[in-house]
């Protein structure tokens, strides 16, 4: 072989060493290609040979080529004679040697030895010699520099394969837990979970997607999405959203939480709470929903409002009560209380009519309906109109339900009317006076099933309330007309009895012409001082009434000793001092507001126990009759009596002033003195 | 002595198949059928699977450019080759030419490996259609996963006109792109050698594809192929020529151990390339082989010797040989048929039976790694249980 040939042999080999990148095919190939070019058919290669002695040597078995007794070692550790393993590039005969070789498939002779400088060695073995005229060990010395070299980078390159593969396998792991996990967590989703890809098409329907819709995931997925979920009213809007989503990601819907209506597989709609979200996937955004079936939730909750509008409106009701005082206005603020905070489209209230005949008419309304309310004449001896439920809660006393109008065939004949008005349901309550049906209230719904068990019950609730309070105003009305009836009796008598007294009074007066004016005067100053004194009227009008007949008891005195000039003997002082027990005994069984015959019974009493009749002190004395006493005191001194001229006024005022605490009551005193010292008080 | 385990039918009929399935049956009832059939008999190979099939014999076999018969060339009738026992045999069609390819090898091996113990001498014969382009790296894998559990040995099938063609058959197919892989045992494998002598002048084809090269020394490859035909002969290469002309300059990979492996180009690519038969390394580094001069004693020697070594002598024995049609085409027919002359004399063969093959697969030596060649001549025995 000439050089150019040999040259074209290396460059062979360097080629493929050049073209490997991982240690395994690298030096498989290599492996081959000198098998190719040499005629041996079988080839090692032990990379990172131990050092050490002894005959043989145990290192890994690389590589093998052409032996599958060899091949099938390759990445264990063997057992390789030393001598095979040690030195430098050599082509030997060795039959002895080779016969060692625990693995090999057949029977080698020969070796030829080609150390890759510091990475190992590469056997290539033969049952004889190929022909060549090369020297095999020395034409492949560059080439096995070339290995060397080719090998550190493989081994970096592989490290570094490896460690990206270690990555990759790492993220494909993390990545099939993910998915793992989110299969899961999608399959146990109580919520529906669909995702839609670019083009609004479904790519994910999870497990309780099925169930809240109705598909199977084989049924939409692929499909559009829009055309199988959504209403058809709102498709358009749906189609020119999802055209803006899927050019920027966003929506009106995106990110945001909001209660919407969808189609189930039966073509029924339900109330979703939808939480839409974007993602990209592959330079395309994508969406994933997550869809709440709330159809309980919203049952619960217009539940919940309902019965919190019938609360209130029971509450309204009660409040409506408590302040009624006039039963028109009351059935008034009822119907628009049902309506208004009631939430009902409208209602009546009727009574029995009037007129003699038999039928219910409407006497109160409120809401739309008040022309067709006013109409309605349900003659309850009519069939027709007897068997709406108005007439039968009227008749029977018992509330009459009607959920759905439009299937109710014993409606009456304005049945028709209510439903073009777009009345669906109503209920009719008896108002009952002792389990007596006097009245109906009536109350109409928009929506078929509106009323539930709940407002059933608190509206006949509310009906009871208001036939109670109906009852009750008339009953009140009734007891206001006795009382004041009564009362104007009483004022009648007491006018009477009064004038009565006054009479009696007089005539005293006119029996004992000296003192004539006495009592009416004194009741004057009483009155002055009682003022002063800052008693309440009524207490000052029995001060009064005390004072004008305080005398009366001097009924029974005899004329000529109340007229006789000069002094009284004993027993006839002693007449005159009998007249307040007597005036007592004259007054004590008149009814009256004030303690009148006690006042007059003690106005001669005195605070120091001196006076008559009974000697009474202090706090036994009632105020009144201590008042008494001190104006009636003060009136006598300051006027002419048949026994003596008058003293004067000044005489009378000094005297209480010394009696003062003594005899008479000190702070009374002392009004009587401001009244006519300071007040410009005079007798009239 | 056993009779022959070869039989030439110069008519493929019904009567002709079944007289010899027949009298082979007699003695060999559980025996199958390699038969090659010559590219001007094609035709008969549905013949071939319809008596086989009826008589429930196995049947596989191949379409060449020619026959082989006792020392000449023929293109009539066809060979009947007889297995004793009919050993494994698998037809892979359509193997892959890229990434798929080591599946479908390993798909191939995993066929072949519940047969192979370990033990005794066993032959993988392959018969490949010739256009498939990546036959040595198909012989690479190979090697890899059987390595020396068995001995290779094959050759190319299919027509000489290189244009596509079903070649390859079995009872009931007949498929294309695909390989005919046998077990033959005992058989201790074929000799291959072409005495092709060593060139001295050393291109590059610099740009290679397969079995293709489109660049030769940086230029355009049919451009230095018309260089060295006018210059050598004074002729003007063509399309239509092309293969006439290209046997005489065929390229040889270069081996350390001195023995070129030889690909002739067989035609002209529509873009300028030239075809082979049989892989050229991606960037190779080639010799060109300007009209070689072929050592036939010294081809014939190598052959016989190595069959006497492999199997203790061929005197009076069945000799199953491979030849290829390049090399016929380069020596030219006369001293072909010369060639093949001597060498039934020489080898004192009871029966000479073969093919002309557009490819030979095997070795040198025993045990050699098994290459994938051009201009040569492959022979193995045939059919004698308990073959040293």
């Amino acid at each position: 072989m000439n050089r150019e040939q040999i040259m074209s042999v290396l460059y062979d080999i360097a080629l493929v060493i050049g073209g490997e990148v991982s240690v395994r095919p690298l030096l498989t190939k290599t492996v081959q290609r000198l098998l190719y070019h040499t005629s041996f058919p079988t080839g090692l290669v032990c990379l990172d040979v131990p050092d050490g002695g002894g005959d043989t040597i145990e290192t890994t078995l690389d590589a093998a080529v052409g032996d599958f007794g060899f091949a099938g070692l390759v990445g264990s550790r063997i057992e390789l004679p030393a001598q095979l393993l040690r030195g430098g590039p050599k082509v030997c005969e060795a039959p002895a040697l080779l016969a060692g070789l625990s693995a090999a498939t057949r029977t080698y002779t020969v070796f030829l030895r080609l150390p890759i400088d510091h990475q190992g060695v590469l056997l290539l073995l033969a049952p004889r010699r190929p022909s060549t005229q090369l020297p095999l060990t020395e034409i492949f010395r560059p080439v096995m520099a070339n290995l060397a070299k080719a090998i550190l980078l493989c081994r970096h390159n592989d490290a570094y394969t490896a460690g990206l593969q270690a990555e990759r396998d790492e993220a494909q792991r993390f990545l099939a837990e993910s998915e793992k996990k989110f299969r899961s967590m999608a399959t146990a989703a109580q919520d529906a979970i669909v995702m839609i890809d670019h083009e609004g098409r479904i790519n994910y329907w999870n497990p309780a997607a099925e169930r809240i819709f109705g598909y199977r995931a084989d049924e939409v997925v692929g499909h559009d999405a829009h055309s199988r979920l959504a209403p058809e009213r709102y498709r358009q809007l749906f189609h020119e959203g999802f055209a803006r989503f899927t050019d920027s990601g966003h929506g009106p819907l995106i990110g945001k939480t909001i209660e919407i209506e969808a189609l189930r597989k039966d073509g029924r709609e339900f109330p979703v709470e939808v939480s839409i979200s974007a993602f990209k996937l592959q330079g395309r955004w994508h969406a994933v929903g997550l869809l709440r079936d709330i159809t309980e939730r919203r049952q619960a909750e217009q539940a919940l409002l309902r019965a919190n509008r019938t609360l209130k409106t029971l509450s309204g009701c009660n409040g409506i009560l408590v302040r009624a005082t006039d039963e028109s206005h009351l059935l008034h603020d009822i119907c628009s209380l049902i309506v208004d905070t009631g939430g009902y489209r409208s209602a009546w209230v009727g009574y029995e009519c009037e007129n003699g005949k038999r039928c219910l008419s409407p006497v109160a309304s409120a809401g739309e309906d008040r022309d067709f309310i006013g109409n309605l004449d349900i003659d309850l001896d009519d069939r027709s109109t007897a068997a709406g439920p108005a007439a039968r809660a009227f008749l029977t006393g018992k509330t009459q339900l009607v959920q759905d109008l439009a299937a109710d065939d014993n409606y009456p004949a304005h049945r028709n009317d209510a439903l073009q008005r777009g009345i669906a349901a109503a209920i009719a309550l008896p108002l009952l006076d002792g389990g007596t049906p006097f009245g109906v209230l009536k109350v109409y719904a928009e929506a078929r099933e509106a009323f539930n068990a709940e407002e059933v019950a608190l509206l006949t609730e509310l009906s009871e309330d208001l036939a109670f309070g109906i009852v009750t105003l008339r009953g009140r009305r009734e007891r206001e007309r006795l009382e004041a009836a009564e009362h104007e009796g009483a004022e009648r008598l007491k006018r009477a009895l009064l004038g009565t007294i006054q009479a009696v009074a007089l005539t005293v007066e006119k029996r004992d012409p000296y003192t004539a004016g006495h009592q009416q005067r004194t009741a004057q100053l009483a009155v002055a001082i009682a003022r002063e004194l800052g008693w309440p009227a009524d207490r000052i009008e029995g001060v009064r009434l005390g004072a004008m007949i305080h005398d009366i008891g001097k009924v029974y005195v005899p004329a000529e000793i109340l007229n006789r000039p000069g002094r009284l003997s004993e027993l006839e002082y002693g007449l005159i001092k009998a007249h307040p027990e007597v005036g007592y005994e004259i007054l004590k069984d008149v009814e009256l507001p004030w303690p009148v015959a006690q006042i007059i019974l003690q106005h001669h009493e005195r605070l120091d126990g001196s006076g008559y009749p009974k000697g009474l002190a202090d706090g036994a004395i009632i105020p009144e009759a201590r008042l008494l006493a001190i104006a009636d005191v003060v009136e006598a001194m300051a006027a002419h009596r048949p026994y003596r001229p008058a003293l004067g006024l000044e005489a009378a005022l000094g005297e209480i002033t010394r009696q003062r605490g003594t005899l008479f009551d000190p702070e009374m005193v002392d009004a009587c003195l401001k009244v006519l010292r300071e007040r410009g008080f005079s007798f009239g | 002595m056993q009779a022959s385990a070869m039989e030439y039918l110069a008519a493929v009929t019904a009567s002709s198949v079944e007289e010899t399935l027949g009298r082979w049956r007699a003695d060999y009832p559980e025996m199958g059928i390699l038969a090659l059939v010559p590219e001007t008999e094609k035709d008969a190979v549905a013949e071939l699977q319809r008596t086989c099939s009826q008589a429930g014999v196995p049947l596989v076999g191949a379409v060449f450019p020619a026959l082989l018969r006792d020392g000449a060339f023929c293109g009539q009738g066809a060979w009947l080759l007889r297995f004793d026992q009919m050993p494994y045999a698998a037809l892979h069609p359509d193997l892959p030419r890229d990434d798929g390819l080591p599946a479908a090898l390993d798909k191939v091996v995993a066929g072949l490996m519940p047969h192979l113990d370990g033990n005794g001498d066993v032959t993988l014969f392959m018969l490949f259609d010739a256009m498939l382009p990546n036959i040595g790296t198909i012989l690479d894998e190979l090697y890899l996963r059987l390595a020396n559990r068995v001995h290779y040995m094959g050759a190319n099938a299919g027509s000489e006109t290189f244009q596509p063609m079903p070649c390859l058959f079995d009872n009931e197919r007949i498929v294309q792109n695909g390989v005919l892989a046998m077990l033959l045992e005992p058989h201790r494998g074929a000799i291959l050698e072409h005495g092709y002598e060593v060139p001295e002048q050393m291109i590059t084809a610099t740009s290679t594809e397969g079995n293709r090269i489109m660049q030769i020394d940086w230029r355009p490859a049919f451009e230095v192929y018309q260089e060295l035909a006018r210059a050598q002969y004074g002729i003007e290469i063509t399309r239509d020529n092309f293969y006439v002309n290209a046997v005489h300059f065929p390229f040889g990979i270069v081996r350390a151990n001195g023995i070129t492996v030889v690909r002739i180009p067989v035609a002209l690519q529509e873009d300028g390339s030239l075809f082979c038969v049989g892989e050229v390394p991606a960037n190779a580094v080639l010799a060109l082989l300007r009209a070689p001069a072929v050592d036939t004693g010294h081809t014939l020697d190598t052959l016989l010797d190595g069959l006497a070594e492999l199997n203790g002598g061929v005197a009076g024995r069945d000799l199953l040989l491979f030849y290829c049609a390049g090399r016929r085409l380069h020596l030219g027919l006369e001293t072909a048929a010369a060639e093949l002359r001597l060498l039934t004399d020489r080898s004192n063969a009871r029966r000479l039976c073969g093919a002309l093959s557009l490819g030979e697969i095997g070795s040198t030596t025993q045990w050699g790694y098994p290459l994938f060649h051009n201009a040569t001549l492959v022979a193995s025995l045939w059919g004698e249980p308990g073959t040293p």
